[in-house]
């Protein structure tokens, strides 16, 4: 075989749980297992040299004239931009003796960046809403389709629902101080 | 009192950050530039990374409190400089005289303090 030896892992990691999320990658990353592209739950990983490094998340989406300024930004700071999924952006640095590097250092920054994930869901929770609301007061249509239609609604009312109390407790316990890396 | 500061009492107190960065602009730089310049400033105590600071900088762009002032080219890099502007000067004054007041009062509560300490403790 020629070139660098990849593998692709399945991983879930909920939005506030990015922190666990980067100690992963960081432990991978012990074992030579290097992140080239993030894809959702599909992780890409390159065989390297096992390396001691911090991994960050950033959830930013610049725009298309800050997006060289944004990296730059980092860059300039010692980090490598490893790669990018739906606006969760993924940078790596190396692990110093010290205390681990931060991207955000100070927690108004950080309850920022969860407030930012939390205005996503909630535009997706009324988009998923509005169709339904509309058509209050009208006869509920029938058949599979439509069971199909309310279940899948049913079904991510409820996920979002957890998702957005558990990224505003995320937030709350950043506020009072109790989270600190 | 003018609208200006008006407007610009309306944005205090500032988080430490923001308070960092603003002063660092009293000359015009760039990111990297601002980061440094905190780390000068409160002799390595205080950092500033990537993150806040992007958040930052949006903010006090939205705000009106700093402008884009051209571009900078170094090491082949060209990258972006930032400048108050009149409403950022404005906050900047306004930050800097409410601290100062907020330590001189915090000063003679803390010689009370010491005076007393050292009292009691002979």
């Amino acid at each position: 075989m020629n070139g660098k030896s990849t593998k692709t892992v399945i991983r879930m990691f909920w939005a506030w749980s990015n922190e666990k999320e980067e100690r992963w990658l960081s432990r991978m990353a012990r074992e030579g297992w290097h992140l080239a592209a993030p894809r959702g739950v599909y992780y890409r990983f390159e065989k390297g040299a096992p390396a001691d490094v911090v991994y960050r998340l950033d959830y930013q989406n610049p725009k298309k004239a800050d997006r060289n300024e944004y990296l730059n930004l980092f860059r300039d700071a010692g980090w490598d931009h490893t790669g990018e999924f739906a606006n969760w952006q993924y940078f790596r640095t190396a692990a110093g003796d010290g205390p681990p590097p931060e991207i955000h250092t100070d927690p108004e920054s950080r309850m920022a960046m969860y407030r930012r994930v939390l205005a996503l869901l909630a535009v997706i929770f009324i988009a998923v809403w509005a169709p339904a609301v509309t058509n209050i007061g009208r006869p509920e249509p029938s058949g599979t389709f439509w069971i199909i239609v309310r279940l899948s609604q049913g079904l991510l009312t409820l996920l979002w629902t957890y998702a957005i109390i558990r990224l505003g407790l995320k937030i709350r316990e950043i506020r009072r101080g109790r989270c600190t890396r | 009192m003018s609208e200006l500061e008006d407007q610009a009492r309306k944005l205090l107190p500032l988080t430490e950050a923001t308070y960092y960065v603003l002063i660092s602009l009293v000359e015009p730089r760039h990111g990297y530039g601002i980061m440094q310049n905190v780390a000068v400033l409160s002799e390595g105590k205080v950092r500033i990374g990537p993150g806040t600071l992007y958040g930052a900088l949006t903010n006090l762009l939205k705000q009106g409190l700093i402008e884009r002032a051209g571009e900078l080219e170094t090491e082949g890099e060209r990258r972006k400089v930032y400048a108050l502007t009149k409403l950022g000067r404005a906050v900047v004054l306004l930050e800097c005289e409410r601290l100062e007041t907020l330590a001189r009062i915090g000063r003679e509560a803390a010689d009370k303090l010491r005076e007393e300490g050292k009292e009691s403790s002979s």
